[in-house]
C-alpha cells in the first residue's frame, strides 16, 4: 500500500515536473518575445525621462551637457544657455538621479561623444551617509539604467557595483529590465502626453504660495552621520573621465528656496576635489537673488521657469568666463 | 566699415556688464566667528595706530558692523559703514551706526568724499569682492589724507579654505600681486601678512585642522615657531571648545512630500483614493504572504481581511479590516473595559478608547492618533444616528460610497507625515481647485486603475460569485496553467522585485 502510494505520488510528481518544465519553456520563450518587443518600443520614445537618457547615451552631440537630478532638469534652460554661450547645450538632468547614474551615463556617453563642458549639478547633502532612503535611492538609479544595459554593456559594471543580483536578473529575464515601463514607453513613443521638454530642460510653472508655506517641512541630513565616501569616489571618477577625455567639468550647487548653509566639512571635500581636478565649483545654494524669493521657485528645491531663466543667465556668465579663459 | 575687433570688444564689455549686473549682493549676516576675529584685529592692529577719536573713518564692506561696534565702544565719533547689502544695512542701522549704500569702488564726492578727506579705511575681507580692485584702490588712495591709513585683509588663495572657489570673490590675490597692486596705486605697505594671525584664523574656522594642514596654510618656513607659540598660548586647546561653539546651529530642512501645496483638488482626491487601495493591497498582501507561508507548513491561519471596501458602514469595515488586531482589542481592551454592558455612554467611551489606542499602536505620532480618533468618531456617529433616526435607511450604494469617503479621509491623516500636511491636503481637496487630473507619470495612473479594477473584480468574484471565475483554481488544466503563465508574465512585467516596500512592515 505504501509502495503503491509512493509509485502513485512519483508518477504524479514526474507529471508535475513535466508541466513545470513546459511552463518554464513557454515562459522563457514568451519572455524573450515580449522583452524584445518592449525593447523596440522603449527606443522609440520621443519624450519623457528615458528619452533624456537615450539622448545622452546615443544621440546628443551638444558641446555642453548638464547632468544631475530633477534640479538639473528644471534649472538649466538649454536654449537660454545656448544663446548666451554660443554653444549647443543639452540638459541631461533626470528626476531622482544621483552621482551613481551620472557617472554611469557619462562614462558611456564619452565613448561616443566628447562635449566641451559637462556641468554637474549636485546636491551637497546627497553626499552624506544618511541621505533619505539612501538604499532606495540607489535602487532607483540602478533600475533606471537596466533597460539601457543590453545596448550599453558597460552599464552592467555600474549596476553590478550596486547589485550583482540585478545584473543576473536582467540577463536572465529579458522583460525584467522593462518592468513597469510598458505604460510609459507606449505613452512616450506613440503619444505626446507628458511633460514638455526643450533640449532636456523641463520647465515648471507656478510659484510657492507663501500664505501656506512658511517653513521647511523636513530636516535634511547633517554631517553627523558621516560623509558618503563612495559618492565622492564616483564624483572623482566622473571628473577623471572628463579629464581623460578633454572635457571641462563644472560642479554647481544650484539655488534652494531656504538658505542652505553647507557644513564646511562637506564643502571642503568638494573644494578639494574641484581643486585637484582644476574644476570650477559654483555655489548658488544661498544666492540671495533666489533664496526666499517665492516668485522664482516652484517648491523648496526647484526653480520655476522664471527662476531658471535668471539662473541660466548667471551660470552662462560663469561658464563663458571660463570658456574665454580656455580659449 | 565695421571694425570687427572693436565690435567684439563692445560685445564683451556688454556681456561683462550684464554679468556684473547679476553679480551677488548678499547679506553677510551675523557670524560669531567674524565678530571674534574683528575684535582680535582691532586690538592687534588698529588700537596701536592711535587714531584720533574724531578721525573720519570708513568701514568698507562693513557686513553686520563688527568693526563699527568696536569703534563705537572706543568712542570714535565719525565712523561710517559702507555696504550694498539690505540685510546688513538694517542690522547696522538697528545698532545706531551710520551706513551708506555705496559700491565698494565708487565713493561719491557729492556726499563729502572729496580727495584726501578720510583718515582711516578699514577693509577686512572686502577687496576680493571688487571686480575692479585697481580702481577700488585708486579710489581709496584718492580719498585718504596724506599719512592716512588703510587696513586691508584678504583671504589667502591656495589654502584649505579654498577662497578662490567662492563665487563672490571676483579678485583673488596672491601676496606678490597684492603688493604690486598696492604699490601701483600709491600705497606704502606696513603690514602685509601675519602668520600667527593666519593660523589663529585658520583655527577659528577649522577647529579640526591637523598640524600638517596648518602648515599648508601658513608660510612653511615660519610654521613651526608659530605653531609652537600658539600651542604655548593654548590656542590649540581651544579646538574642542570651538568645535562646539561654531557647530552650525541652523535648522536646515528640505521637503520630502514634494508638491502637495501645488496639487489641485482632483489630483489629491485621486491620491487619497489610490492610497486607500495601496494600503489595503500592501497590508492584505503582506498578510496573504504570512497565510500562504503558514499553509506550506500545514498551518491554517485566520484571514486578516475580508473585502473591507465592500463595507457599508464603519462598524462593518472594522469587522473586515485587520481582523486579528480588531479581535485582540475587542477581547483584551474593549470587553475588560466593560464593553457595551454598562450603558450607552460607557460603550461610547470604550469604543473611543480602543480606536485611540489603535491609532497609538501604529505609532507615536499625532497623525495616527487622529486617524484612530476619526474612526472612533465615525462609529459613535453611526450609533447616534441609528438611535436618533432609526427610520432613515440610506440606499446600499450610497452607504457604500459614504463609508469609502469617510475611510479615505481618515487615511489622509494616516499617510501624511504631520498634521499640517494632512490639513493642507484636505483643504486643497475641499477647495476643489481645478487642475490636471494627475501630476506625474500618467502610466502609473493607468496601472493603478486597472489594478484596482482587477482587485474589485477578484473580490466580487470571491464574495458574491463564490470564486466562479477563479482560473487559478479551475478544473480545466489549460485554463489553470494559462492562468499560471499569465500570472508569471504579469509579475515579470509589473511586479516589484526589490524588497522593503511594504508600508505595514513598519508597524
Amino acid at each position: 500500500m505504501v509502495v503503491s502510494l509512493f509509485i502513485f505520488n512519483f508518477s504524479r510528481m514526474i507529471k508535475l515536473f513535466k508541466h513545470i518544465l513546459l511552463l518554464l519553456i513557454i515562459t522563457v520563450v514568451a519572455d524573450r518575445l515580449i522583452g524584445t518587443l518592449q525593447e523596440y518600443i522603449f527606443y522609440q520614445q520621443h519624450h519623457g525621462d528615458d528619452y533624456i537618457t537615450i539622448q545622452v547615451l546615443d544621440s546628443t552631440k551638444a558641446a555642453v551637457i548638464i547632468v544631475g537630478s530633477s534640479r538639473a532638469s528644471h534649472h538649466y534652460i538649454s536654449d537660454s544657455l545656448e544663446h548666451y554661450l554660443g554653444l549647443s547645450v543639452f540638459n541631461g538632468g533626470r528626476d531622482n538621479m544621483g552621482i551613481h547614474y551620472t557617472k554611469a551615463t557619462i562614462n558611456e556617453m564619452l565613448k561616443r561623444h566628447k562635449p566641451k563642458f559637462i556641468i554637474f549639478d549636485v546636491i551637497p547633502y546627497a553626499f552624506l551617509n544618511n541621505n533619505q532612503n539612501a538604499s532606495n535611492y540607489l535602487d532607483v538609479q540602478t533600475s533606471v539604467l537596466l533597460p539601457f544595459a543590453n545596448k550599453h554593456r558597460g552599464l552592467y559594471d555600474d549596476i553590478g557595483a550596486i547589485s550583482q543580483a540585478e545584473v543576473w536578473k536582467s540577463k536572465l529575464i529579458k522583460m525584467y529590465a522593462y518592468n513597469s515601463l510598458i505604460g510609459s514607453t507606449i505613452q512616450n513613443s506613440y503619444t505626446h502626453i507628458g511633460h514638455q521638454q526643450f533640449n532636456g530642460y523641463e520647465p515648471l510653472s507656478g510659484k510657492i504660495d507663501t500664505a501656506n508655506y512658511h517653513q521647511p517641512l523636513f530636516t535634511i541630513p547633517t554631517i553627523k552621520e558621516g560623509i558618503d565616501s563612495h559618492a565622492f569616489t564616483l564624483l572623482e571618477e566622473s571628473l577623471q573621465l572628463c579629464k581623460d577625455n578633454g572635457v571641462i567639468p563644472v560642479i554647481c550647487f544650484s539655488p534652494f528656496y531656504y538658505p542652505y548653509h553647507h557644513e564646511k566639512e562637506i564643502i571642503q571635500r568638494f573644494q578639494v576635489i574641484a581643486s585637484s581636478f582644476h574644476c570650477q565649483l559654483l555655489d548658488y545654494s544661498s544666492d540671495p537673488t533666489f533664496t526666499n524669493n517665492a516668485t522664482l521657485f516652484y517648491d523648496e528645491l526647484h526653480l520655476n521657469k522664471d527662476g531658471a531663466a535668471i539662473f541660466s543667465k548667471k551660470i552662462a556668465g560663469h561658464i563663458s568666463m571660463s570658456h574665454a579663459r580656455t580659449n | 566699415m565695421i571694425d570687427i575687433n572693436t565690435t567684439l570688444d563692445l560685445v564683451k564689455l556688454k556681456f561683462y556688464n550684464e554679468w556684473l549686473y547679476t553679480a551677488h549682493i548678499y547679506d553677510e549676516g551675523l557670524s560669531e566667528m567674524h565678530g571674534v576675529l574683528t575684535t582680535q584685529v582691532v586690538k592687534t592692529y588698529i588700537d596701536p595706530l592711535n587714531i584720533p577719536k574724531n578721525a573720519k573713518i570708513l568701514d568698507l564692506g562693513c557686513g553686520p558692523g563688527y568693526f563699527l561696534d568696536e569703534m563705537k565702544s572706543r568712542e570714535y565719533t565719525d565712523v561710517t559703514g559702507v555696504t550694498l547689502s539690505p540685510g546688513d544695512i538694517k542690522l547696522c542701522e538697528d545698532k545706531g551706526h551710520i551706513i551708506k549704500k555705496y559700491d565698494l569702488s565708487f565713493l561719491p564726492q557729492k556726499d563729502g568724499y572729496y580727495d584726501e578727506s578720510v583718515d582711516f579705511i578699514f577693509l577686512r575681507h572686502a577687496l576680493e569682492h571688487s571686480p575692479y580692485p585697481i580702481f577700488s584702490l585708486m579710489e581709496y588712495n584718492r580719498i585718504l589724507k596724506q599719512h592716512g591709513k588703510i587696513y586691508i585683509e584678504v583671504p589667502a588663495p591656495n589654502c584649505v579654505r579654498k577662497h578662490e572657489f567662492n563665487l563672490n570673490h571676483y579678485s583673488i590675490f596672491g601676496e606678490q600681486q597684492l603688493a604690486a597692486l598696492l604699490n601701483r596705486t600709491g600705497f606704502d605697505i606696513n603690514i602685509f601678512k601675519d602668520d600667527e594671525y593666519l593660523v589663529y584664523e585658520a583655527l577659528q574656522q577649522q577647529s579640526s585642522l591637523k598640524v600638517e594642514e596648518i602648515n599648508a596654510i601658513i608660510d612653511r618656513k615660519n610654521s613651526f615657531p608659530v605653531l609652537k607659540r600658539l600651542l604655548d598660548q593654548k590656542v590649540i586647546a581651544l579646538e574642542q571648545e570651538l568645535l562646539e561653539k561654531y557647530k552650525p546651529k541652523l535648522i536646515r530642512c528640505v521637503r520630502l512630500h514634494p508638491n502637495y501645496q501645488h496639487e489641485n483638488g482632483v489630483t489629491l482626491i485621486i491620491g487619497a483614493i489610490a492610497f486607500s487601495f495601496q494600503i489595503y493591497g500592501d497590508f492584505s498582501g503582506y498578510s496573504d504572504i504570512a497565510l500562504g507561508t503558514a499553509k506550506l507548513f500545514g498551518f491554517e491561519l485566520l484571514s486578516n481581511f475580508k473585502f473591507p471596501y465592500f463595507s457599508r458602514d464603519v462598524a462593518e469595515f472594522w469587522r473586515r479590516w485587520h481582523i486579528s488586531l480588531s479581535s485582540w482589542f475587542r477581547d483584551y481592551l474593549y470587553i475588560p473595559l466593560g464593553g457595551s454592558k454598562n450603558g450607552k455612554y460607557k460603550a461610547i467611551r470604550n469604543t473611543f478608547i480602543i480606536f485611540i489606542v489603535s491609532g497609538f499602536w501604529h505609532g507615536a505620532n499625532w497623525t495616527f492618533i487622529i486617524w484612530g480618533a476619526l474612526h472612533g468618531f465615525y462609529l459613535i456617529m453611526e450609533i447616534v444616528f441609528d438611535r436618533l433616526v432609526p427610520s432613515i435607511k440610506l440606499p446600499r450604494s450610497i452607504r457604500w460610497i459614504l463609508n469609502f469617503v469617510l475611510v479615505a479621509i481618515a487615511w489622509v491623516f494616516f499617510r501624511a507625515s504631520n498634521f499640517q500636511t494632512a490639513k493642507q491636503i484636505l483643504k486643497n481637496i475641499y477647495t476643489f481647485k481645478p487642475g490636471p487630473l494627475y501630476i506625474g507619470n500618467a502610466s502609473y495612473l493607468v496601472y493603478s486603475f486597472f489594478a484596482i479594477l482587477f482587485l474589485f473584480a477578484a473580490e466580487y468574484n470571491a464574495e458574491k460569485l463564490n470564486n466562479r471565475y477563479a482560473w487559478l483554481y479551475s478544473e480545466r488544466k489549460v485554463l489553470r496553467w494559462s492562468a499560471y503563465l499569465l500570472l508569471i508574465l504579469t509579475l515579470l512585467s509589473i511586479g516589484v522585485f526589490n524588497g522593503g516596500q511594504f508600508i505595514y512592515f513598519q508597524f
